[in-house]
């Protein structure tokens, strides 16, 4: 019958259909007790593109991301990638326990996966991510803890750069400390790594922890031990797919 | 809320009023099918005792903690003290609560406890959860939090495994100072670096450079801190 084959030929094209266009209301938030979390980067994504793959060098984009807060570049690839992005859509760094304001995120095509990254501050190259969720299709609210990275860019030296306005660039040892940080962050630590000591890991990785010290004015890190550090999960992000 | 009691008197007025089509005393209509489960706490930190538990079965829309706000003076009293008694003086008189457990002391790094839950049936179909809160022994706010566990996909016979993180209630500068730590040290005025529940970075102690502290790399951890296995019967 001509009906029947009309309707098969339409089953059939449905089921072949690799796309699924979602509508995302999504939330993050920083669960960190002192340690805040720089502009965040959100794009969907199809399967064949990555932000970073743990034990692989980061990308040069990864690196001014997590060396220097600035998610330019990662979003300018996520883009070219034909991804869906967000750029800072928690307007700027989310204080510790801080959730951002709900936003949305429309995806299209087989943009299918949602990554994000922030920078972990203060810290010499860390950033919180998600890398590659599968986006569910099934309505509904999804939770999902993410955990803290090391870009292996720079060492962990745990002290400011001799230059603060260059201390965020790649290649610049030193944490870049913004206003809003510069009286809870220390002063005055020769560095927990020096020297020849003070490399780069090479690879990206989980983070394995801040040391800090007590002392605000020097011992070897900038970085309070009572209040900056932090444990997994860092952060919790939110997706519902309405 | 509707107890055995009840039930009984209805059926009984019934009995009265319209003769019974069945005398049986065997007839157990009108009576709420229970649910019952078994929860298992285990302390899975090396040197942490967990201050008694509190287990709390609920509505599945009350929260008795968030992520990202303050702390009730309850919970800051958990977690300054160990103390319960606010906090479950608290949930007495709250009627988002069907239930509460309450843990026979401490319960001390490797050990475990157990409780039984005896559940209305109908209050299970229509999403009651468990949330747990007990303090991290030797911190100056931490917590251990269970929040808001779903029963209802639990069969008969199965069960669930999950490990809980650990907290800061936002309440107390985690100096780790003798007079600060454990059980001596509430504190109504809260002067955390953050005012609201987040995860808790972890002690220092003195070992790894926090020089006033009265604490040892034993009092250290990481996450998760507390593993719990729900068994429904």
């Amino acid at each position: 019958m001509q009906i029947s084959r009309l309707l098969l030929g339409v089953a059939s094209l449905c089921a072949f259909s690799v796309t699924h266009a979602a509508e995302l209301e999504i939330q993050v938030q920083n669960l960190m007790h002192g340690t805040y979390v720089g502009g965040l980067v959100v794009a969907a994504h199809n399967s064949s593109t990555k932000i970073f793959q743990v034990g692989m060098p980061a990308s040069a984009s990864l690196q001014k991301l997590a060396e220097g807060g600035n998610f330019a570049d990662v979003s300018a690839d996520l883009k070219a990638a034909g991804g869906n992005v967000v750029d800072n859509p928690a307007k700027g760094p989310l204080a510790p326990g801080k959730i951002s304001d709900k936003f949305m995120l429309t995806t299209t095509g087989s943009n299918t996966y949602l990554s994000l990254a922030g920078m972990i501050v203060p810290t010499n190259d860390g950033f919180v991510a998600a890398n590659g969720i599968a986006i569910p299709s099934q309505k509904g609210e999804y939770v999902f803890m993410l955990n803290a990275y090391d870009a292996g860019t720079e060492a962990n030296n745990e002290i400011r750069g001799t230059d603060n306005a260059t201390a965020g660039q790649p290649n610049v040892l030193g944490m870049p400390i913004a206003p809003f940080l510069e009286d809870k962050v220390g002063k005055g630590g020769t560095g927990v790594l020096t020297g020849a000591d003070a490399k780069p890991e090479g690879f990206v990785h989980i983070h394995r922890g801040v040391l800090g010290d007590d002392n605000a004015t020097g011992g070897k890190s900038d970085i309070n031990n009572m209040t900056q550090r932090w444990l997994n999960p860092v952060a919790r992000l939110v997706i519902t797919v309405k | 809320m509707m107890n055995l009691y009840h039930y009984a008197l209805i059926g009984g007025a019934c009995c009265l009023l319209a003769g019974c089509p069945n005398n049986n005393d065997d007839d157990m209509v009108g009576v709420p099918a229970k649910a019952k489960f078994e929860v298992t706490v285990t302390n899975e930190t090396a040197g942490q005792p967990f201050s008694p538990l509190t287990l709390i079965a609920h509505k599945a829309s009350a929260k008795y903690w968030s992520l990202g706000e303050s702390v009730s003076v309850g919970l800051e009293y958990v977690a300054e003290t160990g103390n319960p008694t606010v906090f479950r003086d608290a949930l007495k008189m709250d009627n988002t609560v069907y239930t509460t457990k309450e843990g026979k002391g401490l319960l001390f790094s490797g050990r475990t406890e157990s409780f039984e839950l005896e559940l209305n049936q109908s209050d299970v179909n229509a999403g009651t959860r468990l949330s747990l809160a007990a303090m991290l022994g030797k911190t100056n706010d931490g917590l251990v939090l269970m929040s808001s566990q779903k029963l209802s996909e639990l069969k008969q016979g199965e069960s669930i495994t999950l490990h809980l993180l650990s907290y800061d209630a936002g309440t107390e500068l985690n100096r780790e100072t003798a007079e600060t730590l454990g059980s001596a040290g509430f504190n109504p005025v809260r002067d955390d670096v953050t005012s609201v529940l987040t995860v808790h970075g972890g002690v220092v102690s003195k070992d790894d450079g926090l020089t006033n502290s009265a604490l040892t790399q034993l009092e250290k951890w990481d996450n998760p801190v507390a593993k719990i296995e729900i068994k429904r019967l």
